[in-house]
This record gives structure tokens, sequence and C-alpha cells, in this order.
């Protein structure tokens, strides 16, 4: 294989697909985008005029042209379990937004796929890959702050301003948790080293002006890790303010010898207390630093070109993923959940 | 009232236990009161005293210019003796509080109030017979930053309440010569949660103004060789269901974590805005920020000059038997969830 070829799916209006992936992708010197697709044509035209690339508005085109190897999902939720299933079976990798799933079911049915399929899957955990996360990550692997044994991501806020006939104001969507919990689950599983293996949750609403979604917009979430550690994420849009989406994110990890803890509120500030001293950059992490997106794109470029092991295994994705689907089921019944080794089902 | 005149007596029964800390000295800054006798309880849980005896007993009293008393039943018979600042291990302070009252003495307690509740209902029943006035050392009630949100919420500032997370969490531990053991897990009804939880418990209760109705909560020892071995937990994290719909969120324990800062902070959320001390206070209110300050009150001496005020004024204890039992209520159950794996129900 020469470069792999890219086909986005979803690239017909403004959204991840054109503000995010489209640009990341021309600073992937491994990828070449080939093709897009979306359901509205005007839109998906227009896009392929922008890149000077192929479009189509049948998605049977993508898994058969043979110059796809690998289909980034950026579609609506709806569609990504489906697709990422379609796609690995035609034997394509496949790079899918978050949410990867909407039940566990679905998730089930891409362990399915991914284990008999030849292509590599990665969810789009990007933000990992951004600079604080690697910086706290390099951190934690070198010892600085001894074992991490509690983590915590907090974010307040208030929920993205969505079209009135959008899916994501629908219950059906799973709510806010399902749509982005991922990221928080997954950044601090990633600095932590570690899953969860059991969630409790609780939700509320609240929401300060007329405008509102059909699901809880307030979700508080602890779970239980692998290796004894504990983690919160609280995701909380029921904010007046700060009037930003997203607006105000912290996190805390703790470990046995240090502690790391992030602000984005005020000073922006990445602050590390160890042992052996402290850091404290001033640097906002969401500027000034190499492109999240770019940086996923590219790792996972060196995995499908030489055979790498995959940096995000699916079977950390989908325990990530079923944490989020887990902790919005435990908020409902009021009990914990207990959640799947997705190792055990043979997928790496 | 001539201030320099010493209208309230107090008598220190418990020396050197519970972390070694002690109010009296606090209590006696007050002008009007005075430390007139001072005794250790009999049969101390050995481990509690940390290898200290009789010596430091006798220093202990000599800082207030007293001779140690042989016989706590002593200091509870004098007359000039008003107030008791206890600090007996939790396990015993029923005993120590029934005596008290029925001598007609008011009762400054340290936390937690108990290890059970039903040593908690026999606190609250000896009280409420006697009439005298127990307050429970639940100083966290009197940081500026919390008295502060207190005071807004209770003023409807932030609307509606829908959240309360409290962190109190000691860090750069362990605690300098204690030794995890199982008698010290008896004597205090568990380990960090119980000891520093019910802080946590308390500012939840207080602030929130409502009872628990579920509560959930996982556990863990991450920290301390010791602790592992006696089966004594170092962190905690309690999720708890308030009958006004409020959800509470709590992490406590004692980390050996280095930073420079505590890991203490309670972030209050209405309907109408946040309150949020870190302990440096950001209260925003309809997108307004009102306050922002640095954390600088001694609130021990606050609270235990409040009581001895209290006591004079015959007010009301600022922080009373029921408060006491609430947080050994929720601290219990919170126990029970970490054990079953089950929220419980109260």
């Amino acid at each position: 294989m020469g470069r792999i070829g890219v086909a986005v799916i979803g690239a017909g209006g403004e959204n991840i697909a054109t503000g995010c992936h489209l640009p990341a992708l021309k600073h992937v010197p491994e990828m070449e985008l080939r093709l897009l697709h979306d359901v509205n044509e005007e839109g998906v035209r227009r896009t392929a005029q922008t890149y000077g690339v192929d479009w189509t508005t049948n998605f049977e085109d993508v898994l058969t042209r043979d110059d796809i190897d690998l289909v980034q999902i950026c579609s609506p939720d709806p569609f990504h379990a489906s697709q990422s299933v379609a796609a690995l079976d035609a034997g394509k990798h496949v790079l899918c937004q978050k949410p990867l799933a909407l039940s566990v079911e679905e998730l089930e049915s891409m362990s399915v796929a991914a284990v008999r399929s030849e292509g590599q899957f990665q969810g789009c955990q990007h933000r990992r890959y951004e600079a604080w996360a690697r910086a706290s990550h390099a951190a934690i692997q070198r010892g600085d702050i001894g074992e991490p044994v509690y983590g915590r991501f907090q974010v307040k806020g208030r929920f993205y301003p969505y079209p009135q006939d959008s899916f994501y104001r629908t219950a059906e969507s799973g709510g806010q948790f399902v749509h982005n919990g991922m990221h928080y689950v997954d950044v601090l599983c990633y600095l932590m080293d570690t899953l969860p293996v059991e969630v409790f949750a609780r939700s509320a609403r609240h929401y300060p002006t007329a405008d509102r979604l059909e699901s809880d917009n307030y979700l508080s979430c602890m779970t239980k890790m692998e290796n004894g550690a504990q983690a919160w994420i609280e995701l909380n849009l029921m904010m007046v303010d700060p009037p930003l989406t997203p607006a105000e994110e912290r996190v805390i990890i703790i470990g046995t010898q240090g502690t790391l803890r992030l602000g984005n509120e005020d000073n922006p500030n990445f602050e590390a207390f160890t042992p052996g001293g402290s850091v404290r950059t001033r640097v906002n992490p969401l500027i000034h630093v190499a492109n999240p997106f770019v940086l996923q794109f590219r790792e996972f470029a060196h995995t499908i070109l030489t055979g790498r092991p995959n940096a995000i295994p699916f079977h950390f994705s989908a325990r990530v993923m079923e944490t989020c689907l887990a902790a919005v089921e435990s908020a409902g019944t009021g009990e914990p959940v207990k959640l799947r080794d997705w190792l055990e089902r043979g997928v790496q | 009232m001539n201030p320099r005149e010493v209208t309230v007596g107090i008598g220190v029964i418990g020396i050197g236990v519970r972390g070694r800390h002690a109010h009296e000295h606090l209590l006696a800054e007050h002008p009007a009161a005075k430390v007139r006798a001072v005794a250790q309880y009999p049969n101390v849980t050995p481990e509690l005293l940390e290898g200290r005896g009789r010596d430091s007993w006798e220093k202990h009293a000599a800082r207030f210019s007293v001779k140690l008393t042989d016989d706590y039943r002593e200091v509870l018979a004098r007359d000039d003796v008003h107030v008791i600042s206890l600090m007996t291990e939790p396990s015993l302070t029923a005993k120590y509080v029934e005596e008290a009252a029925a001598a007609g003495k008011h009762i400054f307690l340290d936390k937690p109030m108990a290890t059970t509740m039903e040593d908690s209902e026999r606190i609250v029943r000896a009280v409420e017979a006697s009439g005298v006035t127990l307050m429970v050392a639940f100083n966290y009630r009197y940081a500026f930053p919390y008295r502060e949100m207190k005071r807004r919420i209770d003023a409807g500032e932030i609307g509606d309440l829908r959240i309360v997370s409290v962190d109190v969490c000691l860090n750069k531990g362990p605690l300098p010569e204690f030794t995890a053991s199982e008698s010290y897990r008896n004597a205090f009804g568990g380990g960090e949660v119980a000891n520093f939880g019910c802080y946590a418990a308390d500012l939840l209760l207080w602030l929130t103004g409502s009872q628990p109705r579920s509560v959930f909560a996982t556990m863990a020892t991450r920290f301390y060789e010791d602790y592992r071995a006696t089966g004594m937990e170092d962190i905690g994290q309690i999720s708890v269901k308030m009958e006004n719909g409020a959800i509470g969120n709590i992490l406590t324990g004692r980390t050996t974590t280095q930073s420079p800062w505590p890991i203490e902070a309670v972030e209050v959320v209405g309907t109408r805005g946040f309150l949020r001390a870190t302990p440096n206070c950001t209260f925003r209110i309809e997108g307004k920020q009102v306050l922002e300050t640095a954390y600088g009150t001694n609130r021990v001496q606050w609270m235990a000059f409040d009581f001895i005020d209290a006591v004079l004024e015959g007010r009301p204890s600022p922080v009373s038997e029921h408060d006491g039992l609430a947080a050994v209520q929720l601290i219990a159950a919170a126990y029970g969830s970490a054990e079953t794996g089950e929220p419980i129900y109260l």
C-alpha cells in the first residue's frame, strides 16, 4: 500500500467531518482523501469541489471502491455502528466518530465484525491526543506521580445549540453523556492506564432557558476501575454560565506520589506536583499545539501501514463506550452496572 | 457581662487520642472561658495513645496551669466546670456524653460523634433529657467560603439547589507516627471515610438542608500498607440522592500525594448559578461574578468561640447532636454500600 485511500462519511454539512476531519487530513501525508459521502447531495458536492475529490450519496460506493482503504465515519450517531460493520465486512479500516454505538447490542455487532475483519478499527478518541493529555500521560508513564489511584473529569457549561429538529435533542440519542461522554472516560482511562469494571451514575435536569433537550443534562458517574482505582466523570450542562459549549473542564489525577491537574477556567494551567518538584505551564491546551486529529490520524496510519499495534484497540474503545451507556442505564435504574470484558470476546 | 470575668469553666476528658488534637486551648481563648480540670478517661485503646502516657497528660494539664485529675468523674462533679471538652474514642463517646449530660455539663465533642447509629441515638436521648448544649466539631462549617455559600443558598440567590460536590481529602500522608490497626478501626468505626468523610457528609447535609434518601459508595485502600493489612480504606467516593432532589458527590480520604493545595473543594450548583470554593471562592450567579476571596479565617477558632457564645447566650447548639447523628447515618450507609456493592436506601 502506498498512501491510504480515505473516504469520509457525513461530509455534506458544517459538522465534525468538514470542520475537523477534512482540514486535519491535509496534514496527514500517509493518507489521501479520495471520496466523500453524505445523503445531502448538494452539500457533499460542494465539499467535494472544495477538496477536489469524488463524492457519492450511495454508501455502497464507499464499500466497493478498491482505492478506499480507510472509512472515516462522521455520519449522525444512529449510523455509526451499522456503517462500521459494513465497512469492516468490506475489508476496510474504520475510524469511527463517537459515540461508537447507541446500545450494547450495536457494540456487540461491531465487535463481531472487528474480529472477522482484516481491517483495523479505531474510535475517534482524539482528546487523548491533546497536548495536556499527552504531557500528563508521559508524566504518569515516567512514574512522576506514582500509581494513579483516582481520576476525575468534570465538564460544565451548556449543550451545543443543535437545530430544533436535530436527532441529538431526542431521548433516542441517549443524551449528551452517550454523545460526548466517550471523550472524558477515554482520557481518564488513557491517563490511568486502566478501564472501568463497574459504573454507578445519577442524572438530573435543569434547563436555564426555554431551549432544551429531551434528556437529562446532568450526569454524575462514579466508576470502579480494573486495577482498583476509582474515577468520577461529571457532565454538567445545566449551567446559565459559563455560556460556552463546551465550557469549563477540570481534570485531576491523584497518584500515590503526586497529583496532576488541569483547569481551563481562568488561566488555563497544566500542573504536576511530584516529589521531584512541580511543573506549571500556562499553555492553553486548546491552542498553539499540534492538532489532536492529525496526531491520531497519523498514528493510526502507521498501524495500518506497518502493522504496528493499534494504539486504541477495539476492546478499549468498546469498554469506554459501554461505560457511557451503562452510566445512563444506572442513572435510570438507580443500580450499579457491571461491564463486559470485550477482550474475552476475541477482540483485540 | 464583663468579658474579663471567667464565667465558663472547661473540663477536659480525653487527652492525646484522635490524632492527638484537642479543642480546649481554642475554647479557652474565649475571654469568658478557662480550663479548670483535665483528666484522661480510663481504658484508652492503647494503640490510640501511640506510646504516650501519664507524663504527656500531666504536661497537657500544665499547659492550662492545672494538675491532672486522676478520675474523670471528679471533673464531672466540679461545680465550676460548665463545659466538657470531650476527646474520647468515638466508640466510647455515648457513655461519656451520658455521664456528662447527667451531670448537667455542656459538651464540645469531636467528630465523628459515634461509630454506630445506636450510640448516636443514645447521645441524642441523653442531651435531650438533660437540656444541655452539645456541639459536634464540624469546623468546615466555619470556613468563610462555606458559610458564605450557606448564606447565599438559604437566601435563594442560586435558585433551587441541584448539585453539591464536596472534596475533603488530606494529602501528604501518612499521619506521622500513626499505624492502622484493628483496634483503631473499631474505636473510630472505620478508616478515612469515617474520619474525614464525616466532614464532607456534614457539609453536604448542612448546605442542602435536606436528608439523604439513597447512598452509593466505593472505597479502596491504595496508599498505605498498614491500612491494607487491617482492611481499612484510605480513599472513597460517595454518591447521594437527597430528599429535595439534589445530588451529592463526595470524595474523601487521606492520600500520600504531594500538592501545595489541599484536595478540598465544595461546588454548589443551583438553577441560577454556581458557587465554588477550592477553597478560594468563585461565585457566579446569573453569569456574573459575585465574590472572589482568599481563604483566611481560622475556622476552628471561630467554631470554638461560637460554642462558648452559644452556651453563654443560651442559644441552640450551632452543630447539634442531631447533625452529628445525620453524618453518622450517611457514613454508615456509605460503608454499607461499599460492602454490599448496592445502593442503600434510607
